[in-house]
């Protein structure tokens, strides 16, 4: 026969050690659970990463693209090309003549402000 | 416990110790030991280094406008031990890249043998085609993943282009295939131009793709500087075009002309012909490539009679006023006789022997000068040492010492011949004129800044030496103001609305061996404007040009086309021209010029 004490121990939950068991494998379950999840999170951040710089990059490279044929064909040798192939549509850029070209002395500078003036009497005629 | 069973207990014990103290050995050896060489190994198989390619920087004039750049492309590779369905595969590339069907089939079935395999097998990497336009490149790889075609790979490259072709072709240079600099700027500039790739190191998945969470260290690459030169591309345009007409006209063997700002040397346009596209170089001669402005040699002829005259100025051993018998243009010295190629003159003043070019004046100068005063201040002008210029190639010429020259060697180095020069040389001295005896060191590079526009290193002025003091040049300029006058040898320099200063020169060409060739010359005009406060300074060469009906004289022939050249800058630069110089000595110089004299 059982002795009336040791049934209660036997019998007893341990309950504190079981919760705290409980929370243990909990928190290191939730936080391996985390830790996949955040691990993932990185991959996809990384993806996106790698996605975000290949569009850059194509971005760019058609910027670069652009640049190129804009430099070409507004450059002094495609002009001139354009010119001698079409001289009327080229803008129609002639040299200006000597003789339509007024030539206008330099001017003469504005005194200072502090500068001493001869004031003129003259009197408008009446 | 027995004895027996405590023995047992013992040697299990032992054994266990053992055990354990070899696999910590081996613990150690793998995790210390051995570490390194195991890390490496998986470093290799799970982490690559890619390398981060930079750009090469862009070449471009005073205000901006690119003249070399680069234009990116794509090589199209193809993995052939991916491809599942190869004849779908060789009618695409056939179809975008314009190769024949033959020539790709013969590409595509290449092998490569597998050491792990031990057998060959379809090779993983055939370059199918290099330099491929993103346009084309892009519907390739459209319709490839619309017809779910596998094996197609597009690597990301560069090309260098330069938009304006042929113009500035000597001195923008051009790249190799390895994108290096070969000639011009792309040359001497290559140290700041080429930039430096960068690398990246990152793991990889069992499948090959990168693993971006964990790239490990990282350079970035840094993007070659832009170099900008002080060309300015209207100029140059200005130059070009004036040149090409010349051609026309005078289907000479070779046309250089150069345009500098005297008061800091400033190259402001250099052009030569023959020339090429620098987009388009296979199959060009080597004479075409040639910068003629910095490693041609000539000699300089009558451009040179400056040197001379403000020699025998600064020693004080005549006047501008000083009168020099003139031997009516026939001179005996040494046993030969000089003669003058206009006319024979008398009695001619300094400042007329510089107007009317007279050979025997100057000889009679350089006479008074001595062999070694000579020799020193053609030294002092530049002469026989490369200018500096910031281009590849350049040659210093030829200036002999006293003691290697001949007897008669005195009375011809005054007059231009007898002295190797480069026509950079030879503007280099007017604009040493021009700037009242003060030489600059010619510059091409203006500035070299990094993408964002910062400036990271810039060229100023330099300053060679004060070769003659300012009282020397200033009646030597006086003396080129009237060469480019009725009186002097080339009115048809005239620059209407501008007082110009000048310096004719028509030099027979030498002969390999040895002598003059007869009927083969090489004429030149050297000219500034405005005389009194210069803004440029141009030179105009020409060799073995056919004048037709015009005289055989550089005032006839490169004055011209000085003066268009000179007329178009000045409007360019927005120089403002004065009414007392629209004429030369009272007729327009545009009517001459249009009687073909």
């Amino acid at each position: 026969m059982m002795s009336p004490n040791r049934r209660k121990n036997a019998n007893l939950l341990p309950v504190a050690k079981i919760f705290t068991a409980i929370v243990v494998l909990v928190t290191i379950g939730g936080g391996s659970l985390y830790y996949v999840d955040a691990k993932n999170e990185l991959h996809r951040c990384g993806q996106r990463k790698k996605e975000l710089e290949r569009e850059l990059l194509a971005i760019s490279t058609r910027d670069e693209v652009v640049t190129s044929r804009i430099a070409k064909m507004s450059s002094f040798d495609s002009l001139r090309k354009r010119q001698i192939v079409d001289k009327e549509a080229f803008a129609r850029l002639t040299p200006v003549a000597d003789t339509l070209v007024v030539r206008m002395p330099e001017p003469a500078a504005a005194p200072r402000e502090t500068q001493v003036r001869t004031v003129s009497n003259l009197q408008p005629n009446r | 416990m027995g004895v027996s069973s405590r023995k047992r207990a013992l040697w299990l014990g032992g054994l266990m110790a053992l055990g354990f103290t070899v696999f910590s050995w081996r613990l150690l050896d793998l995790q210390v030991n051995r570490a390194d060489y195991y890390k490496a190994i998986a470093t290799e198989k799970h982490c690559a280094r890619q390398t981060i390619y930079s750009r090469r920087g862009a070449v471009m004039d005073v205000n901006g406008v690119p003249l070399a750049s680069n234009e990116p492309v794509k090589t199209v590779v193809v993995d052939a031990s991916v491809v599942k369905r190869p004849e779908i595969l060789l009618e695409l590339l056939s179809k975008h890249l314009q190769i024949p069907l033959g020539q790709l089939q013969e590409k595509l079935t290449r092998q490569k043998w597998d050491a792990t395999e031990n057998k060959m097998r379809p090779a993983p990497y055939i370059v199918i085609k290099r330099e491929v336009p993103e346009q084309v490149a892009e519907a390739l790889r459209t319709e490839a993943a619309s017809k779910n075609v596998r094996g197609l790979v597009f690597e990301q490259d560069s090309v260098r282009v330069y938009p304006n072709g042929d113009m500035l072709c000597h001195v923008v240079g051009f790249v190799n295939r390895e994108n290096k600099g070969v000639e011009g700027v792309e040359r001497s500039m290559e140290e700041w131009l080429k930039g430096h790739d960068g690398f990246r190191y990152s793991e990889h998945d069992r499948t090959g793709k990168e693993m971006v969470a964990f790239r490990r260290m990282e350079r970035p690459a840094r993007d070659g500087a832009n170099v900008r030169l002080t060309v300015d591309m209207v100029l140059q345009d200005i130059v070009e075009s004036e040149l090409d007409a010349a051609v026309k006209q005078f289907r000479p063997k070779m046309i250089t002309c150069i345009v500098m700002r005297p008061g800091t040397g400033e190259v402001l346009a250099m052009a030569n012909r023959p020339h090429y596209d620098l987009n388009q170089r296979e199959g060009v001669a080597d004479e075409s490539r040639k910068n003629r402005a910095i490693m041609d040699m000539i000699e300089p002829g009558s451009t040179f009679k400056v040197v001379t005259s403000a020699a025998a100025l600064d020693c004080k051993l005549v006047r501008p006023e000083t009168s020099i018998y003139c031997e009516h243009g026939r001179f005996m010295y040494g046993g030969t006789t000089l003669h003058d190629s206009h006319h024979g003159y008398g009695d001619l003043t300094v400042n007329d022997i510089v107007v009317k070019s007279s050979n025997i004046g100057v000889a009679k100068l350089g006479i008074m000068l001595g062999d070694q005063r000579l020799y020193e201040y053609i030294k002092r002008f530049g002469f026989g040492d490369r200018t500096g210029i910031q281009l590849p190639g350049e040659i210093g010429g030829i200036v002999h010492s006293p003691r290697s020259w001949s007897k008669i060697s005195i009375t011809h180095i005054p007059m231009g011949h007898e002295v190797g020069a480069t026509p950079m040389q030879v503007i280099s001295a007017m604009s040493t004129i021009a700037n009242r005896g003060r030489m600059m060191t010619p510059q091409i590079i203006s500035s070299i800044s990094d993408s964002s526009g910062a400036v990271l290193a810039s060229y100023p002025p330099v300053e060679v030496r004060q070769v003659v003091p300012p009282e020397v040049a200033e009646p030597l300029v006086s003396a080129l103001k009237e060469v480019v006058s009725k009186k002097g040898t080339a009115p048809l320099a005239h620059v209407p609305g501008f007082e110009v200063a000048g310096k004719t020169g028509t030099a027979q060409k030498t002969s390999p061996g040895g002598g003059y060739e007869r009927g083969k010359y090489l004429v030149s005009f050297a000219g500034f404007l405005p005389a009194d406060k210069p803004e440029l300074c141009a030179l105009v060469i020409l060799d073995e040009p056919i004048p037709g009906n015009i005289p055989y004289y550089g005032g006839y022939i490169a004055g011209p086309i000085f003066s268009k050249i000179a007329q178009r800058a000045a409007r360019h630069l927005n120089l403002v021209p004065k009414t007392e110089f629209l004429k030369v000595g009272g007729s327009l110089v545009e009517n001459k010029r249009g009687s073909g004299q």
